[in-house]
């Protein structure tokens, strides 16, 4: 499913929306009672990404009758300037996938997000600001077996964001998700990213 | 009695004046429908999102019966016009007055499908062609289109992948 791209659609989720964190760990003793010299190494990436129409989808679509999006997309922006083509979900996931790259096991795996919009004035971005820090659900830990990989996905309502924003014709311009890793109770990666939003003309 | 119909089919009484927090128009009123289908058109957005003032319409149905005739397999792809009452369409800041309407370039494949200016399968010789039929019509103002090498269209942020043509009334 990570793989799955049309060539449409690639042209508008770039592969750079990933972030790569090889995550070290020195386990917790006084947690787990595993030896202190013990270590654990995790492979962490985190998009933007959503379901939208594949290709073949698109092509001749009725615009009144869509077929259901099934098709999972990477995000680099969430972009109204074409209805069909270009990707503007209602929900966008905040996608992260952990790999356990070493031969430890049974360390317990706790991934968390804190997102922001930047909101202003739907039409002057420069007034736009970062609100408060919201903090999503917190997902239950789960651990990994010696090389296995885990993928959960923490979904983002953007469209009624924007539909509460609207009706003082405010917009919100970016959203930030930090996306905090910790293993065992210690965080192995903490990585950053932004969906630029941008409104049709 | 127009008027009567008129105000009978409207949620809102047509008064121009600001009523309960809604500025009015009676030209909101005068909004048509874009066809689903037709020849040498294809509709990209959902029919809620195609009214346009008459004029805007028949711009339309003009260029693309134009389009059918020259070129039959290549149809255009018509997009978010307006809303039935011209109110704010989100996430749109335009598309008020029935008088904005965005179109898709040409493809060199013919599919229909997007395209953007910096693509392999943009064509820019019919998307020129059809910027010069849109200009030629008595009706339309301005186009914004980020192709530069396309004469006679305006570059504005956001237009790599649509026309964005505005008409005069």
């Amino acid at each position: 499913m990570w793989k799955r791209k049309s060539s449409v659609l690639q042209r508008y989720f770039a592969i750079d929306a990933i972030v790569l964190i090889a995550g070290s760990i020195a386990a917790n003793s006084s947690i787990q009672g595993a030896p202190r010299a013990a270590q654990a190494h995790f492979s962490i990436s985190v998009q933007f990404d959503c379901l939208w129409w594949s290709e073949p989808q698109m092509d001749g679509m009725d615009p009144n009758h869509p077929p259901p999006k099934n098709t999972r997309v990477k995000l680099k922006r969430w972009e109204y300037t074409d209805p069909i083509g270009v990707p503007h979900p209602d929900i966008v996931d905040v996608a992260v996938q952990i790999r356990n790259d070493s031969a430890r096991d049974g360390i317990a795996i706790l991934p968390e997000v804190n997102i922001q919009w930047f909101e202003g004035a739907l039409n002057n971005k420069a007034s736009a600001k970062w609100g408060r820090k919201i903090r999503l659900a917190k997902p239950t830990s789960f651990r990994l077996a010696p090389g296995e990989t885990k993928s959960i996905r923490f979904p983002i309502d953007i469209a009624s964001e924007m539909a509460a924003l609207s009706t003082a014709r405010q917009w919100p311009w970016a959203l930030r998700a930090v996306v905090t890793t910790s293993a065992s109770g210690v965080t192995v990666g903490s990585t950053q990213l932004e969906l630029p939003i941008i409104p049709g003309d | 009695m127009l008027y009567t119909l008129l105000k009978a089919s409207l949620p809102i009484p047509n008064t121009g004046k600001k009523t309960g927090g809604e500025k009015l128009s009676l030209k909101l009123a005068t909004f048509e429908l874009l066809p689903a289908s037709g020849f040498g058109y294809y509709t990209i957005s959902p029919s809620t999102r195609q009214y346009g003032t008459h004029a805007t319409i028949q711009m339309l149905l003009d260029i693309a019966r134009q389009q059918y005739w020259n070129m039959p397999k290549l149809p255009i792809g018509i997009g978010d016009i307006s809303l039935h009452d011209g109110a704010a369409m989100p996430p749109h800041k335009a598309h008020r007055h029935g008088r904005n309407v965005d179109l898709r370039p040409f493809r060199i494949d013919a599919r229909k499908l997007p395209t953007a200016i910096h693509e392999s399968s943009y064509d820019r010789a019919m998307t020129e062609l059809l910027v010069k039929n849109l200009l030629a019509h008595c009706n339309v103002r301005r186009i914004l289109f980020n192709d530069v090498k396309i004469h006679g269209v305006h570059t504005f942020p956001g237009h790599n992948n649509h026309l964005h043509v505005e008409t005069k009334e």
